[in-house]
């Protein structure tokens, strides 16, 4: 929940396991202590959608067998083989940085990555103040980086099951033709439309696609988005990378972000959330600040992490 | 939960739906190491993965299950 700089630090001095999102300013302040923290000043409280540069996120974890660790560009491999068996691991990966890059690009081929539990977020700075820099932070020795991931890994008693989830409320418009893409990454410039080689630029602007709305990849039923960056010279620049062997389509549109929300959490009010974080797109094009999303509380983040990177999704952990 | 090479084999190479988000995730990886190179060293592998996975989260999977045991 949201709690004050000085809260916050009384729980790292009590020796709490923390999870924390806030400001660059705020986090490089705090004690060193038993927590990971990433940047941040979105967030999804309680009573709603919140910016503050004062305030910061704070979930605490009541397990005991914990490690905190940073990975750089060439480490980020090992992040699910150093999680825990049964468990789940947060990670927290500054945005644009190589580290953020490599995830995103190569977190599905990493050893025992869909054998562990693992969930994230992409940190990030506020988008209407200049100068700031998307940081992840070691409690531990209070080190802040904008060039490695900081990743909490959390053990979990045996008699728990941990299962990791997400709620996309956006779904494949089955009546726009199928994508694909020979080139993989963040930025491309052609495509294939039903087959066809096409220029991706011209293509939205052609049919005039709503950019707000992400590509969805299918995959094996499970649709995974891709978010509009910008379009640049004719080069289209998402905020994860698509990939050569997904099948996407752009998103049906939403006239009610919030009611939409609202809509398919309705099947998870029972649902407690050990840790959740939610999209700054959804946030903004949701126009979410001050609207209750409820249920699932946490940080809003410049990118969201089920495994691999996603876009545009609320992502979430339970503990039964 | 166990599966025969061949079932394997048919899930790699077929378009079944599964509301596992993890078990989606990795089909999908699989499906597309198969499809670059069929030999059969990569099935094993793959199976080797697709099984261990099953063994781990099962418990899990329960509408998935019944997608799987059809194949």
């Amino acid at each position: 929940m949201l709690k004050s700089f000085q809260e916050t630090a009384k729980l790292i001095e009590a020796g709490k396991v923390l999870h924390i999102a806030g400001t660059e300013a705020l986090l490089k302040k705090l004690p060193k202590g038993k927590w990971a923290g990433g940047s941040t000043e979105y967030f999804m409280a309680k009573d709603g959608g919140k910016i503050s540069n004062e305030l910061l996120f704070v979930t605490e974890f009541p397990y005991e067998d914990f490690s905190i660790k940073t990975y750089s560009r060439a480490e980020i491999e090992n992040v699910a083989a150093d999680a825990f068996d049964n468990g789940f691991s947060i990670v927290i990966i500054p945005f644009d940085s190589t580290v953020h890059k490599e995830y995103a690009q190569k977190a599905d081929g990493f050893k025992d990555m869909f054998m562990k539990n693992i969930v994230g977020w992409i940190s990030g700075v506020n988008l209407g103040i200049p100068g700031q820099t998307p940081i992840a932070v070691c409690g531990t020795d209070a080190s802040a980086y904008n060039d490695k991931a900081v990743v909490l890994h959390l053990n979990v008693p045996s008699d728990k099951a941990v299962n990791v989830n997400i709620i996309n409320i956006f779904a494949q418009d089955e009546s726009s033709p199928i994508i694909t893409f020979a080139e993989e990454g963040f930025s491309v410039a052609k495509c294939f439309v039903n087959g066809k080689e096409t220029v991706l630029a011209d293509y939205i602007a052609q049919n005039k696609i709503d950019t707000k709305l992400p590509l969805v990849g299918d995959y094996a039923g499970n649709g995974v988005n891709i978010s509009f960056k910008a379009i640049e010279n004719g080069v289209v620049n998402f905020y994860a990378p698509v990939f050569n062997h997904i099948q996407y389509r752009i998103a049906k549109s939403i006239a009610n972000y919030e009611k939409e929300f609202h809509s398919k959490l309705a099947d998870f009010k029972e649902t407690e959330a050990a840790f959740s974080c939610n999209c700054i797109l959804n946030f903004l094009y949701g126009e979410l600040e001050g609207k209750k999303i409820e249920a699932f509380a946490g940080p809003i983040t410049f990118g969201e992490i089920a495994y691999q990177l996603v876009n545009q999704t609320l992502v979430y952990v339970t503990v039964d | 939960m166990s599966l025969t090479i061949q079932q394997v084999e048919k899930l790699l190479l077929g378009s079944h739906k599964f509301e596992h988000l993890s078990f989606s995730l990795l089909l999908m990886r699989k499906k597309m190491l198969y499809a670059t190179n069929t030999s059969p060293s990569v099935l094993q592998e793959c199976a080797k993965e697709i099984l261990g996975f099953l063994e781990k989260f099962k418990g899990t999977m329960s509408s998935d299950l019944a997608v799987l045991e059809k194949l």
